[in-house]
C-alpha cells in the first residue's frame, strides 16, 4: 500500500539522518587529550613535632641496605586527632591476609575510630582498584605499584603512594624458606644446584603475570645469571592454581605467596627457591584525588591511624602477642596457627627511594609499561607520613 | 481475490465479510519493493552499530565520560595497530578461534548424538535426563580446577570446557527437535514401511534440523564466551588473555580492542552456522525475524 511504503521510506530517512548527524558530530569533535589528573596537591600544614615520635620517626628513605633501621615511634604515637566529622574510607584490597594488618587490626582495635573514620574494607583485584580509586569510587588502596599504577599515572589518573606496607623478615635471603620465586630441580640440567639461566624459554607462574612489582627482584636474579625475564613466558594463574602447576610440571617456576609457598616447603628435594625480594617495602597504601585533595584531612587522619597501629600493635614480636594474632585471625578468618606458623611481617610506613625507578625500568624494558620512568615526585607523596610523626625535612 | 475498485465504494449485493484489497507496491512492483526492504534492513543493520559507536566517539571527546579511563576510538585505533604490528593480536586471534572451533565440533557433535538418541528413546530419556539436566546447571567455569587437576594446564583443558559447555546447549535444542516431530509424519512414515534409517533420513532429521540449528547458532556464541573466560583464568594467549591483561596493566585500550574483536569473531561465527544452516536446509523457511515470510 503506499502508506506502507511512506512510512518506510520516513523511516529509513529518519534513521539515515540520525546515523549521519551523530557520525557528523563525532568526527568533527577534537579528541580528548588525556588531560593530566587534578592539580597538585593542596600544600600540608604546618609540621609540628609529635609527642612519641623522635628522630627514630624518620630514616633516610635512600637506605635500601639489608640491615637497614625501620621507622618507629612510642607505643599509642602519633596520638589521634579527631576530626570535627565523621567521614568514612573505602579502601580496596586484593585479598585480607596478614600484610593488611595495619587497616584490618587498626578497625579491630579501634584506631580509625579514634579519628572519627570509618574505614569500609572493600575486596577486589588490583588492577580495578587503581580504576575505582581514579573515579573516586574508593578512597584508597591496600595494593603495590603495580604497572597498572604507573600506566595510570602516566594517563593523567590522580594517585599517589603515600605510605609503604612492610618487608619481608628476610628479605633477600633465599637460604630461608619464605614466599619467592620457587623453581622445580627436575626441569633444570643439576636439580641440586638449579641454574636461573636454564628458564630461558620456559613458564613462570604468578598471579597478574609481568606486571606485578616482583618482576624488578625476579628481572635482577635472572640477569645475574644471564638472560631477561623477556626470555620466559607468563601464566597468570591464581596463587592456589600456580601451586597445582609447578607441582604437575606445568610450570618451571612459580613467584608463591604466602601462606602458599608452605605447601611445598618441605619438599626440598622437589623445589628450591631461587629468589626472593629484598628488605624493602614493595606492597603500598594509594590515595586516589577523593583522599589527596578534596578531603586531604582525612588522608592526614587515616596514616596517622594506619602508623599508629603499626606502633602499637605491630612491632617486633608481635606474633607473640596472642590477642594481637587472635583479633587479626579472626579479622582475615584463619586460624591463630596460620599467622604464626609464618615469619613475622616487618610493618613499616615509609617508603624506599629507588625502588620505583628499578620497577618502571623493568617494566619498560618488558613492554608493559607505555610511557619513560615517572620522575618519584609524581608517584610518591611522602608529606601524609611525614606529617602525622611531625618530620618537617630538617 | 482482490477486485479493482475505488476505494470506499461498497460492492453491491457482496457480503460484508468478504474482504477487497487494491493490489499495492508488493504486487505491480515486487523487485522494487524488495530492493528497497533489502536497503532499510541494511541501513539498519549497519547504520545501528555504526551510530552506537559515534555515540561512543562523542561520548569521550566530549568528555561525557572519562577519556583517561574510557579510550577514545584514536587510541583503541593506535592500540591495534600496535598489537597488529607486534604479531600479538593475530596470534590471540588464531589460538582463540582454533579453540572455541575445537571445543564447539566436539561439544556439537556430542550433544547432536546424544540429543537424537533421547530424543528418539523414551527409555534413554527417561534413564538420563535427570542427571544431565543436574550437570547442565553447574556453572562450567566452576569446574575448571577439576578439568586442570584431570587434564593438566594445556590447551586439552580448555577444549573440554568449551565442548561440555556447547554439549548441553546441543544436546536440549537435538533432543527437543527431535520430539517435537509430528506424530503424524512418523505414523505415515512406518505406514509405507520406511524403517529405522529411513526414519532417521526422511522424517526425523529434516523435522528436527532447523530447531538443531537454533540450538547450533546460540551454543556458537556461547563457545566464545566459555573462551574468553577460560582465557581469563589461565590467561597465556587467547583473546580473554589480552583483555585480562590490558585490564590489569591499565591499558585499557588494548581490553576495549579486544572485547570489539571477540563480539565480531562471536557474529561471525553465528552468521556461518547460520549459513550453513540455510545450505543444508532449503525447504526450512527464513528465519531472519524481519525479512519477508
Amino acid at each position: 500500500m503506499k502508506a506502507d511504503r511512506l512510512r518506510l521510506t520516513r523511516l529509513g530517512g529518519v534513521v539515515a539522518a540520525a546515523i549521519a548527524v551523530v557520525i557528523g558530530l563525532a568526527a568533527c569533535s577534537s579528541s580528548g587529550t588525556g588531560g593530566g589528573g587534578g592539580g597538585p596537591s593542596a600544600s600540608p600544614a604546618v609540621i609540628v613535632p609529635v609527642a612519641g615520635c623522635g628522630a627514630a620517626a624518620h630514616t633516610d628513605p635512600t637506605d635500601r641496605s639489608n640491615n637497614r633501621t625501620i621507622a618507629r615511634c612510642s607505643s599509642g604515637a602519633p596520638a589521634p586527632q579527631k576530626l570535627l566529622q565523621p567521614h568514612t574510607v573505602v579502601i580496596a584490597g586484593a585479598s585480607k591476609g596478614e600484610y593488611s594488618a595495619p587497616v584490618l587490626l587498626g578497625m579491630a582495635k579501634g584506631e580509625f575510630a579514634k579519628e572519627n573514620l570509618t574505614v569500609k574494607f572493600v575486596q577486589m583485584p588490583s588492577s580495578d582498584a587503581t580504576v575505582q580509586l581514579a573515579s573516586g569510587k574508593v578512597d584508597a588502596a591496600l595494593a603495590a605499584p603495580y604497572v597498572s599504577f604507573t600506566n595510570g599515572v602516566a594517563s593523567g589518573l590522580d594517585l599517589k603512594l603515600t605510605l609503604a606496607n612492610y618487608s619481608p623478615q628476610y628479605g633477600g635471603d633465599a637460604t630461608k624458606p619464605q614466599s619467592g620465586l620457587w623453581v622445580r630441580r627436575a626441569d633444570f640440567a643439576d636439580p641440586q644446584k638449579p641454574d636461573l639461566a636454564q628458564l630461558k624459554g620456559k613458564r613462570i607462574c604468578n598471579t597478574l603475570g609481568n606486571g606485578t612489582v616482583s618482576v624488578y627482584w625476579m628481572q635482577k636474579a635472572v640477569q645475574a645469571a644471564g638472560i631477561s625475564l623477556k626470555d620466559v613466558t607468563w601464566s597468570a594463574l591464581q596463587p592456589a592454581d600456580c601451586v597445582t602447576a609447578l607441582q604437575q610440571g606445568a610450570v618451571s617456576a612459580a613467584y608463591l605467596l604466602d601462606p602458599f609457598w608452605t605447601q611445598i616447603k618441605n619438599q626440598t628435594d622437589k623445589y628450591a627457591l631461587a629468589a626472593v625480594q629484598p628488605n624493602e617495602p614493595n606492597g603500598a597504601i594509594l590515595y586516589g584525588p577523593n583522599l589527596l585533595e578534596k578531603h586531604r584531612d582525612v588522608g592526614e587522619a587515616f596514616a596517622r591511624a594506619y602508623i599508629r597501629t603499626i606502633n602499637t600493635y605491630l612491632g617486633p614480636g608481635y606474633h607473640q602477642n596472642a590477642t594481637v594474632v587472635n583479633d587479626l585471625a579472626q579479622e582475615i578468618g584463619v586460624e591463630p596457627s596460620a599467622i604464626t606458623n609464618g615469619y613475622e611481617l616487618k610493618f613499616e610506613w615509609e617508603w624506599r627511594s629507588g625502588i620505583l625507578d628499578d620497577i618502571q625500568k623493568t617494566y619498560l624494558e618488558l613492554g608493559t609499561q607505555k610511557a619513560a620512568v615517572i620522575p618519584e615526585d609524581k608517584l610518591v607523596d611522602r608529606s601524609f607520613y611525614n606529617q602525622a610523626v611531625g618530620y618537617n625535612g630538617k | 481475490m482482490t477486485a479493482l475498485r475505488p476505494r470506499g465504494a461498497a460492492l453491491e449485493g457482496t457480503d460484508s465479510t468478504v474482504l477487497v484489497r487494491q493490489p499495492g507496491p508488493q504486487e505491480l512492483h515486487p523487485r522494487r519493493t524488495r530492493g528497497r526492504r533489502r536497503a532499510l534492513e541494511l541501513t539498519l543493520a549497519i547504520g545501528i552499530p555504526v551510530a552506537l559507536v559515534g555515540l561512543y566517539q562523542l561520548a569521550t571527546s566530549q568528555r561525557w565520560i572519562d577519556p583517561r579511563l574510557y579510550p577514545t576510538l584514536d587510541e583503541m585505533g593506535r592500540n591495534t595497530r600496535d598489537l597488529w604490528n607486534s604479531g600479538q593480536l593475530w596470534d590471540a586471534i588464531y589460538i582463540s578461534c582454533k579453540r572455541a572451533l575445537i571445543g564447539f565440533l566436539f561439544g556439537a557433535g556430542g550433544g547432536a548424538i546424544v540429543g537424537y538418541l533421547m530424543g528418539a528413546s523414551r527409555l534413554l530419556r527417561a534413564a538420563l535426563e535427570p542427571t544431565l539436566s543436574m550437570l547442565y546447571t553447574v556453572p562450567k567455569l566452576a569446574l575448571l580446577p577439576v578439568f586442570l587437576t584431570i587434564f593438566g594446564f594445556g590447551e586439552r583443558a580448555i577444549y573440554v570446557l568449551i565442548a561440555v559447555t556447547v554439549f548441553f546447549f546441543v544436546w536440549i535444542s537435538t533432543m527437543a527437535a527431535v520430539m517435537s516431530v509430528a506424530v503424524g509424519y512418523r505414523e505415515a512414515a512406518s505406514t509405507f514401511g520406511a524403517g529405522r534409517w529411513q526414519m532417521f533420513r526422511h522424517v526425523l532429521l529434516p523435522g528436527a534440523l532447523p530447531q538443531v540449528f537454533v540450538g547450533l547458532r546460540i551454543a556458537a556464541s556461547v563457545s566464545i564466551l566459555v573462551l574468553v573466560g577460560v582465557e581469563f583464568v589461565i590467561g597465556s594467549s587467547g583473546l580473554g588473555y589480552l583483555i585480562n591483561q590490558g585490564r590489569n596493566l591499565l591499558l585499557l585500550g588494548q581490553a576495549y580492542v579486544c572485547i570489539v574483536i571477540v563480539a565480531v569473531i562471536g557474529y561471525l561465527f553465528m552468521a556461518l552456522v547460520r549459513l550453513i544452516g540455510r545450505l543444508l536446509m532449503p525447504w526450512a523457511p527464513e528465519d531472519n525475524a524481519i525479512g519477508p515470510q
